[in-house]
């Protein structure tokens, strides 16, 4: 099935297609599940990050070894493969939870990610830190933030944000709209504007 | 339609058109400055920053993948990692069970047995080791194993071993569900809606007593032929079942169960969609 959204980012394009890479993973190839590595890990990390996991890059390493395990069942696209990883880490985020017997919220968040990660100085002549945009999406209510980052930083499609949510897709669309409609409403509030 | 008090934002709400959210969302400036500013802001959330610049963690998880899917270890790496997990618990564990845990380790029958099913030869030692903290999934391995148990054509059996779960937090979902597994019993099957409930579960992170109310519910519906619960709510934890995930998610191997023996998943379940349908018979709790 294919997903009318085409990936910003996230994709192979490191000279393999996704096809290559697969049956290379498929066969136990490092150097295809490097480049599977390249191509997710920085979403799945700033998902789990949003999404309050205390340790996020451990936390994506599991997921995909989780994939790594599973990758002989799997059948399907660069698209389907993208939304399988999500759902996996989806429903990590929710086992964990589970076992640790409390909700995690982003206050209780360590950002300090933000200036570890890329180039600080390009970025805050361009944007907001991602402290600054975490902090701001906390006025969302949790499932309206995982839809954003779904929807954003993962790249994912209406569709692929449904399945990952296990939610119907109008149902994704009326919560990314109250979010967007509440972000709107706080902006100035918090001073973001500049 | 609205969740509690987002009553405000559905003023802002109305103002938004479908396109308006989505140029935001691709990170198209719209016209609106307010508008481009949220994308401006939400541009921010870029994969770049939380990338692994050093290639370390790559190359570490590359070499453990790539071990994981060539040597057919994917039992023993699966163990590992639940090892991992229960070995933070340590210090509630006897020296003894420690070694134990090696020795299962090195034999593999700890490996084994910790993904078995009911009615498997290790299924027993499975259930004996993780009532002293080995391998303990919990509720989530327990949903799993239900779930392959309906993969399999037993959803009554599925149902009885989740009865098993819940004994202790709802006795009310308990019976149910043992009510429910009875039925299919004595009418046939329901193994696809016993796989929605399974899935809907694994989705669910609330285990409180709503959620032992809302698997009652489902439970009094399966296996007589009527209409599921049909809450198509937008509040979130309800059992909002997505019409749209069993198409998608046969393309995507199997997203639901991430079981071994996985494979094939999916033609075995299909057949039997919306088959179940012996007439209602009506139970009141």
């Amino acid at each position: 099935m294919s997903y009318p959204n085409t990936p910003r980012y996230g994709q192979f394009h490191m000279g393999h297609p996704f096809e290559e890479v697969l049956a290379n993973a498929k066969r136990g190839e490092e150097w295809a599940w490097n480049q599977i590595y390249h191509s997710v890990s920085g979403q799945l990390v700033g998902y789990l990050t949003i999404k309050g996991s205390p340790e996020p890059e451990d936390q994506a390493s599991e997921t995909l070894l989780q994939v790594a395990r599973n990758i002989a069942s799997f059948q399907g696209d660069e698209d389907s493969f993208r939304s399988w990883v999500f759902v996996i880490a989806h429903r990590r985020m929710i086992d964990s939870r589970r076992r640790s017997g409390r909700r995690l919220t982003t206050t209780e968040l360590e950002i300090e990610h933000g200036g570890e990660f890329g180039d600080v100085e390009q970025e805050a002549l361009e944007s907001l830190s991602t402290e600054e945009v975490v902090k701001l999406l906390e006025i969302l209510t949790e499932e309206q933030r995982e839809v954003i980052v779904l929807r954003t930083l993962a790249d994912l499609s209406l569709e692929q944000t449904a399945d990952v949510m296990g939610k119907r897709v109008g149902s994704i669309k009326a919560m990314q709209r109250r979010a967007i409609a509440r972000l709107r409403k706080h902006m100035d509030a918090l001073g973001v504007s500049r | 339609m609205s969740r509690k008090g987002d009553y405000s934002d559905e003023m802002f709400t109305k103002r938004l058109s479908d396109d308006d959210v989505e140029a935001v969302l691709s990170g198209h400036a719209p016209d609106d400055a307010e508008l481009a500013e949220i994308a401006r802001v939400l541009s921010a959330l870029d994969p770049e920053r939380f990338a692994d610049t050093t290639g370390e963690r790559a190359s570490e998880f590359a070499r453990r993948a790539a071990a994981v899917t060539r040597t057919g270890e994917h039992a023993k790496f699966a163990a590992t990692a639940r090892y991992r997990r229960g070995l933070s618990l340590t210090p509630r564990l006897a020296p003894a069970a420690v070694a134990a845990i090696l020795l299962f380790a090195m034999t593999g029958v700890a490996v084994a047995s910790d993904s078995s099913v009911p009615g498997d030869a290790l299924y027993g030692l499975d259930r004996a080791m993780e009532r002293i903290g080995i391998g303990d999934g919990g509720d989530a391995e327990r949903i799993d194993e239900a779930t392959v148990l309906t993969e399999n054509g037993d959803s009554a059996g599925a149902l009885e071993l989740l009865a098993e779960t819940f004994d202790a937090e709802s006795s009310e979902a308990a019976d149910a569900l043992l009510r429910a597994s009875q039925r299919i019993r004595d009418n046939g099957a329901a193994s696809s809606e016993v796989a929605d409930m399974l899935d809907w579960m694994s989705h669910t992170d609330s285990r409180d007593r709503e959620f032992g109310e809302n698997v009652a519910e489902q439970a009094q519906n399966l296996g007589n032929g009527g209409q599921g619960s049909e809450d198509r709510g937008q509040s979130g934890e309800v059992p909002g079942q997505n019409e749209e995930t069993p198409g998608q998610s046969e393309d995507q191997g199997s997203p639901g169960n991430q079981g071994e023996g996985s494979q094939g998943q999916g033609q075995g379940n299909q057949g039997q969609g919306g088959s179940g349908s012996a007439p209602g018979q009506s139970n009141k709790p």
